[in-house]
């Protein structure tokens, strides 16, 4: 849903009282009855009703008459209410363009009264657009609308404190300035995206400073875990800063060695691709101590000297608590059982999701490209990433998934270009179907439904190759029939000899 | 310039009871603002007497008389909170009336939470938030007697009754002192 903040000039006293009643009314009930919303509004001239139709036209809710007549609060006005606060407690004054979209962000360039320029990172957990195979089935299937909402603010949360946090111990972060609900207000980063960046003067120097930032987070027993070249910025001057981290985990994480290895392969991954950088037996930490390598020389978890307590200490003065920190690793962990379940359900499941980590978890189009293709699994994390930004792109692309099928032999990183494109499109325009389509070999024979639709479908293969052979060979004919061509030449001096 | 002094004279002595009532609004409550506050809630009594039971209500202007009902209020649902999940951890109850209590007790927990919010709207001057969160806190504990209604075999507890009543009580005066600072 697009944030049209002009919206918010027309909007009454009273239109936000009853706002901000059906968000107190969705902390009790899923869909707010029209009259508890009148309850708790109490306008003094009554007119709940026509208020609540004043919001609905503006889609800042949600009317759902399935169970009972009632009403829900939909990300827009869950992005009002947090703006008009933010706007009263002085912290902006005004909503500039979008600058970035995320997986489950969207951001925007704000301005408080000196003209000083801000972002405003909104959460959106549980938007259907990144989550294109999997959420049209069964996304919300066990869950309300309003835990995204909740989820949301706790994903804002996290990420405020860990800011907060992470700038009082040095890191290279944004200035985190104020934290309203779902959104999250920092100082803006000057500077270019690293994915971006296509040469660097010393390539060798950045790298090191990155390496040294995922090593000294180990050592204040953090983890980033979606440590790649689009959470780096870097400015004219090869400073960096690391961005977004509402998924960071603490090193006792049971898969902390995983997360760990996979942010460092990241950055190696990168940097000897792009900067064609080869990498010695040791890594020095930005401190200038020495840090355990293994033989690729990438540094070691286990080698780490961490401190665990990082993170009750720093994180509760911002209002994130443990219990906080539970129930978003409790609903990561849920997503990563539940889509396990499901895939079993409803999908082949070919037995790899064991491998699958939290970052992927959280992004469904990356789980089923992995359910897929057993060959790309090491793949690095920058496929998974550079798929969803192009996923986006590419929503409306065409049936091309013919093509998605006969690329399988190619490279790690010549994959994730192809994937890139072929996956989106596979996923999105063809949903589930292409799945099946890959994974036929593996099918359940008990399913008779799913067998016939999946013998079809290799029928429909079968042709549409059968086709393409004979289009080539047809071509190839006509060619030889010129008798001036190369391949003509060729064959006449072949039938000579 | 001699009749300049007297007119500034004359305003002096004029404005002094103006000032003089202007401070007494706002600095600090007298009985006469307690009474004339609480004529405007829907239970003048139970205000007044909690008010009048703070010993800080001697000093506090009207925002401070809202934010002492509010702590009451406050108290109010906690203890409650606190009941419940006593209640629930008894031995001998059945599991479904553990499983309704459960439930209130999340409920309490609610409002509990929500006049936090409504006193931390207090501190930012958000009055009309303040009093959003205030109704809301109202709202939450009325669903757990409809869960206790809506199972056969079980009877709703006097004690949760009567507490429940004292809080709706609170919270609707400390919503009408709200509404006379908006």
């Amino acid at each position: 849903m697009k944030l049209n903040v002009d919206v918010l000039r027309y909007l009454s006293k009273d239109d936000f009282r009853v706002l901000t009643a059906v968000e107190m009314g969705m902390r009790n009930h899923e869909i707010v009855p029209s009259e508890l919303v009148d309850r708790i509004a109490s306008l003094k001239h009554g007119g709940t009703y026509k208020v609540l139709k004043n919001l609905l036209k503006h889609k800042l809710l949600h009317h759902d008459s399935s169970k009972y007549d009632g009403f829900r609060l939909t990300y827009l006005g869950y992005d009002f209410l947090a703006i008009k606060t933010l706007v009263n407690r002085g912290v902006f004054t005004s909503v500039g363009r979008q600058i970035g979209v995320g997986k489950e962000s969207d951001i925007f360039e704000v301005a408080n009264e000196d003209g000083t320029i801000m972002a405003m990172k909104l959460h959106r957990l549980g938007r259907v657009s990144f989550r294109a195979v999997k959420s049209k089935r069964d996304y919300l299937r066990h869950r309300s609308s309003y835990s995204w909402l909740y989820l949301s603010r706790l994903a804002a949360l996290k990420e405020f404190a860990f800011m907060k946090a992470l700038e009082e111990h040095g890191f290279p972060v944004p200035n985190a300035v104020d934290c309203n609900r779902h959104c999250v207000i920092m100082s803006l980063v000057q500077g270019y995206p690293l994915v971006q960046v296509k040469q660097l003067q010393n390539p060798e120097i950045v790298f090191e400073t990155i390496i040294g930032i995922v090593v000294r987070l180990a050592e204040h027993g953090l983890i980033h875990c979606d440590f790649n070249e689009f959470n780096i910025m870097i400015d004219d001057d090869e400073k960096v800063t690391m961005i977004d981290f509402p998924q960071m985990v603490s090193v006792s994480h049971r898969n902390a060695q995983m997360y760990f290895d996979r942010d460092v392969d990241c950055i190696f991954k990168f940097f000897s691709k792009r900067f064609n950088m080869s990498f010695q037996e040791k890594t020095e930490d930005v401190d200038g101590s020495q840090v355990d390598t293994d033989d690729n020389g990438r540094p070691c978890l286990s080698s780490i000297e961490k401190t665990t307590s990082f993170l009750d200490k720093e994180l509760a003065a911002s209002g994130f608590t443990r219990k906080d920190q539970d129930v978003i690793e409790k609903f990561i962990d849920g997503e990563i059982e539940e889509d396990q379940s499901s895939d079993d359900e409803e999908t082949v499941d070919e037995g790899h999701n064991s491998e699958l980590n939290e970052g992927n978890i959280r992004d469904f189009n990356s789980i089923h490209l992995l359910d897929q293709r057993d060959q790309t699994l090491n793949c690095d994390q920058k496929c998974e990433e550079e798929d969803q930004q192009l996923c986006e792109a590419v929503q409306s692309s065409g049936p091309e998934t013919q093509d998605a099928i006969n690329h399988q032999t190619l490279n790690c990183d010549q994959k994730c270009e192809e994937e890139d494109r072929q996956f989106c499109e596979a996923g999105q325009s063809n949903g589930p179907e292409t799945q099946d389509e890959e994974d036929n070999h593996t099918v359940n024979e008990d399913d008779a439904e799913l067998m016939k639709r999946l013998n079809k479908q290799r029928r429909r293969a079968i042709t549409a190759a059968h086709r393409g052979r004979k289009t080539l060979a047809s071509r190839n004919s006509y060619k030889d029939k010129g008798g001036n061509s190369q391949n003509s030449k060729i064959q006449k001096q072949l039938s000579s000899w | 310039m001699a009749s300049a002094t007297h007119f500034l004279l004359a305003l002096l002595l004029l404005s002094f009871p103006y000032f003089f009532l202007q401070s007494s609004l706002f600095v600090s409550a007298d009985q006469e603002l307690i009474q004339k506050t609480c004529q405007g809630t829907k239970y003048p009594d139970l205000c007044i007497s909690t008010i009048q039971y703070d010993p800080s209500s001697s000093t506090a202007d009207k925002k401070g008389l809202a934010v002492i009902v509010l702590h009451n209020a406050t108290a109010t649902a906690t203890a409650t909170y606190m009941y419940l999940s006593n209640e629930g951890a008894k031995n001998g109850t059945s599991p479904e009336f553990q499983k309704v209590i459960k439930y209130c007790t999340d409920k309490y927990g609610y409002a509990r939470n929500a006049l936090d919010g409504s006193l931390q709207d207090m501190a930012s001057d958000q009055y009309d938030d303040a009093a959003l969160e205030a109704s809301a806190a109202v709202e939450y504990p009325k669903s757990c007697y409809d869960e206790f209604t809506m199972r056969s075999g079980l009877t709703y507890p006097v004690e949760l009754a009567q507490r429940e009543k004292v809080l709706e009580h609170l919270c609707e005066v400390a919503v009408g002192i709200l509404s006379l600072l908006s």
